[in-house]
């Protein structure tokens, strides 16, 4: 079973993405900062972290960073809701495998972290 | 602040404007999606609730969006007249308790010299005290008693709401990219405290913040009226 790591800080957020990869059979564990999820993405077996850009305390960024320097391996899908598609071109620039601009479809969002998993 | 200083603020705030929009949209989105896919009794119990709570916070965006632009371009207009703070924030602890399900309550700590009058708008002066109040509640745990204080300075009255959140980065409180963080998720715009400072400002106020060791105090300082 495919294990994601969701890291964002709006709870309803993460649980529109836990039942959206849920349903698509996969496992999900989720940190509501870039911190936490910084920490359990060191300790945890994931396939996939899907991280929001916009967050307090360590930023998507700063997180993505992070997760470059101690699992380079680890795929990442960055989640954006500014205004422009220029924060997902930068979250690719920054190293992210792929980005998704808020709203999303929930289905898309399966889509992606399967092919990102494969 | 020159032109470019402008435009790079109106950029931040543009931004930030498609967040506050687009995140809870997601939210909306999200579970339109899953429940027209998906038969889940679970999923048909929290969905309603979920989507309210996410349109609560797009019309909070709006409304706050509304007194930024007016206030950024000169439109924001006021009525002042003689108000009772106290009756004022007495109405707006009802309304926000209710509001959050009581899930804390406020202990008001009154100015020993009686009622503070303050010269003010009205419907702006309800705005700034719900949004500081809500702010606490958004902050602070449940269960938590948020402490307001009512008092005057010589010039000033003002309103001072203690929370039990965690600490702020008080320099960065009342900007629109920056403050906010800690309301999204629990009913809060995203730019409250900066349409909260529009507010106060317009009356010639000032808003503050600061740690205290138990959370947050929030502040604003408004006119007082003649005696």
């Amino acid at each position: 079973m495919t294990h994601v790591l969701v890291i964002d800080d709006d709870p309803s957020m993460r649980r529109v993405i836990r039942l959206a990869l849920e349903r698509d059979g996969a496992e999900v564990t989720e940190a509501e900062d870039g911190q936490q999820g910084l920490e359990l993405a060191r300790g945890g077996d994931f396939a996939l972290v899907v991280l929001d850009w916009n967050m307090p305390g360590p930023a998507g960024p700063e997180v993505l960073d992070e997760l470059r320097r101690g699992r380079p391996e680890l795929p990442v899908l960055m989640l954006t809701a500014e205004l422009t598609a220029r924060d997902g071109g930068l979250a690719l620039a920054f190293g992210a495998d792929a980005f998704l601009a808020k709203p999303f479809s929930p289905a898309e969002l399966a889509r992606i972290v399967r092919s990102l998993v494969r | 602040m020159s032109s470019r200083d402008g435009s790079a603020a109106g950029a931040e705030l543009i931004a930030h404007l498609g967040h506050e929009l687009r995140a809870p949209l997601a939210i909306v989105v999200g579970y339109a999606e899953l429940l027209q896919r998906r038969d889940d009794p679970e999923l048909r119990e929290e969905a309603p609730q979920r989507i309210l709570e996410a349109a609560e916070r797009l019309t909070a965006a709006i409304d706050d969006l509304l007194v930024v632009f007016a206030a950024e371009t000169g439109a924001l207009t006021f009525e002042p007249a003689q108000l009772s703070l106290d009756a004022l924030v007495d109405e707006s602890v009802d309304a926000v308790r209710a509001r959050n399900g009581f899930r804390c309550a406020f202990h008001v700590e009154r100015d020993e010299a009686g009622p503070v009058e303050v010269q003010a708008d009205e419907e702006h002066l309800r705005a700034i005290v719900i949004h500081l109040l809500e702010n606490a509640a958004r902050r602070s745990p449940d269960e938590s008693v948020v402490e307001v204080t009512l008092r005057r300075t010589p010039l000033f009255a003002e309103v001072v709401v203690a929370d039990l959140g965690s600490p702020v980065d008080v320099e960065a409180a009342f900007e629109p990219a920056r403050g906010s963080h800690s309301n999204r998720g629990a009913g809060g715009s995203g730019l409250e405290l900066y349409a909260l400072r529009c507010l106060v400002e317009l009356h010639g106020g000032r808003v503050h913040a600061a740690n205290n060791a138990a959370g947050a105090v929030f502040s604003a300082t408004l006119p007082l009226a003649a005696p």
